[in-house]
């Protein structure tokens, strides 16, 4: 089956600090994949790389075309999807203004994934009308994942969704992930909360300072000794 | 009140062509989250066109003032360009340059604009056989294009458009990943803040009958600012009030003579304490 997503030989730079060096992955449809690693493991940069947020050198293909030259709008209206880490919502806008704005390049069927948004997060729907930046952590965390499914994405990615979130608030809101996954969704999550990512993930890969330094096979796992191991030598 | 007095007005009419002007300030800085310094380029632009259009072609003065606008358009479109890519403080001074550069052009291309001496003799804005020549015409027609401009920036900022400037403001990358075309707005939207400064320049042009170099200097940008932000910036009424507050300020406090800028500035320092979003929005509670 051709991945969703695979990346060939990534390297990211910002000036002249190179961040990624030589990333190989792949997500496959209907697969979560976690990338996990310390701070500073280049996690985020690699999310970014792969929306062309970033420089880079090396092969993005998602569902088998090149898109590493294509800008980071066009990417998006292909059905990759970022949710970046600190949720990136819009807080002076209303929780509503917001999800429109998930919707904003498909035209015709927005009120039926709005739908399906708000059945996932009923939470959502109780604030339509609430400006998004008054909202707590886990329901903004709530809309930036919702406002991210109104484009309606084959593949989403999420950079750190439990950041700041207490436990049980960051585990409801990573089930959810794990429902739209079960639903046929590609997922590529980073995640700092290692075993909350393990739980759901098919397979894992391990970054450190830029590189690749372990990736799992799926119905493998890793240990938290040996991410520890794999952190910090 | 009945209007009757001419100097009166004659202040709210340049209130009123202001107010066009602002409008355009407020979406690319209001509700795309943008900064610009160069408005006045873009007004000199509209300005000098009607002009030279008008007294040494003979042209209408509608038709010249939106050749002046589609010209107004043109330079955005170029110049946006290179401006665009920048953020921020330097996006800022990038059109602050803009600015710079379209007074230094006034001045020096003589043949053109007539240097520092300016051009006079500018008829009076007409369409078809009618013309506005008395105070009261010229203020209704000023009047109402400044309807129109707080009418139309209000429309767009309220469509499916305005929702993507919002998202620019809000966070450009974020917005990206939703797939906006984030330079295309930031480019649409210079654009046609571009196109209604040039048609307040143009207007200026008629209602004065005659520009010079000074009169789309850095304060008119300087002015602009004042205005938006006393009014509301990213309101939707924020250039009509601001543009009347600060426009007719001058003549309210005419009385205070020698401490007259002392006031001017006091009352400024006032209102945005008090007021810090804007006028627009206490006299909206």
């Amino acid at each position: 089956m051709q991945p969703l997503l695979q990346l060939a030989g990534l390297h990211a730079r910002y000036g002249q600090l190179e961040a990624l060096h030589g990333v190989d992955l792949t997500v496959t449809a209907g697969e979560m994949v976690a990338v996990l690693g310390p701070n500073g493991a280049g996690k985020s940069t690699l999310l970014r790389a792969i929306m062309g947020q970033v420089a880079t050198s090396g092969s993005v293909l998602f569902e088998g075309v090149a898109v590493e030259a294509e800008a980071t709008h066009r990417r998006a209206a292909r059905g990759m999807v970022m949710v970046p880490e600190g949720r990136g919502i819009f807080g002076p806008m209303t929780v509503s203004e917001n999800l429109s704005l998930g919707g904003w390049t498909k035209r015709g069927d927005a009120d039926a994934q709005r739908a399906r948004v708000l059945e996932l997060f009923p939470r959502l729907r109780e604030r339509l009308d609430q400006r998004a930046g008054s909202m707590s952590g886990g329901e903004q965390q709530m809309l930036a994942i919702g406002r991210a499914l109104m484009v309606q994405p084959r593949l989403l990615m999420l950079d750190e969704p439990s950041l700041g979130l207490a436990p049980r608030l960051a585990a409801a809101i990573l089930d959810a992930l794990g429902e739209l996954n079960r639903g046929g969704l590609g997922i590529l999550l980073v995640e700092q909360r290692a075993p909350l990512a393990l739980r759901l993930a098919h397979r894992a890969t391990v970054l450190r300072l830029g590189e690749v330094v372990a990736q799992t096979q799926p119905g493998e796992t890793i240990t938290q000794e040996e991410l520890g191991r794999l952190y910090l030598a | 009140m009945f209007i009757t007095g001419n100097y009166l007005l004659t202040a709210l009419g340049f209130a009123a062509i202001y107010v066009v002007f602002t409008c355009g300030l407020n979406l690319f800085m209001g509700h795309a989250g943008q900064v610009s310094f160069g408005q006045n380029a873009f007004a000199a632009i509209g300005g000098y066109g009607t002009a030279i259009l008008t007294t040494t072609l003979d042209w209408p003065p509608l038709v010249a003032l939106l050749a002046s606008a589609l010209l107004s358009a043109a330079v955005a479109a170029i110049v946006g360009l290179a401006t665009l890519r920048l953020r921020g403080h330097y996006l800022a001074m990038g059109t602050l340059a803009l600015g710079l550069i379209s007074y230094e052009a006034a001045v020096q291309w003589e043949s053109l604009t007539g240097g520092y001496m300016g051009i006079s003799g500018i008829p009076p804005l007409s369409i078809g056989p009618w013309a506005a020549e008395s105070d009261r015409q010229v203020f209704a027609v000023l009047a109402l294009a400044a309807l129109l401009a707080v009418w139309v920036t209000q429309r767009l900022r309220h469509s499916r458009f305005g929702r993507a400037m919002g998202a620019l403001a809000g966070n450009e990358d974020a917005a990206a990943a939703l797939g906006v075309d984030v330079a295309k707005v930031k480019r649409t939207t210079f654009i046609a803040a571009a196109i209604t400064a040039s048609i307040a320049g143009s207007l200026m042009a008629h209602a004065v009958g005659y520009i010079s170099p000074e009169v789309f200097g850095l304060h008119m940008t300087v002015l602009g600012f004042t205005m938006l932000y006393v009014g509301g910036i990213g309101t939707t009424f924020g250039p009509l009030v601001g543009a009347l507050v600060i426009g007719m300020l001058p003549e309210v406090i005419r009385g205070f003579r020698d401490v007259q800028d002392l006031v001017y500035g006091a009352v400024l320092i006032l209102i945005l304490i008090r007021a810090p979003g804007g006028l627009a929005g206490v006299l909206k509670r």
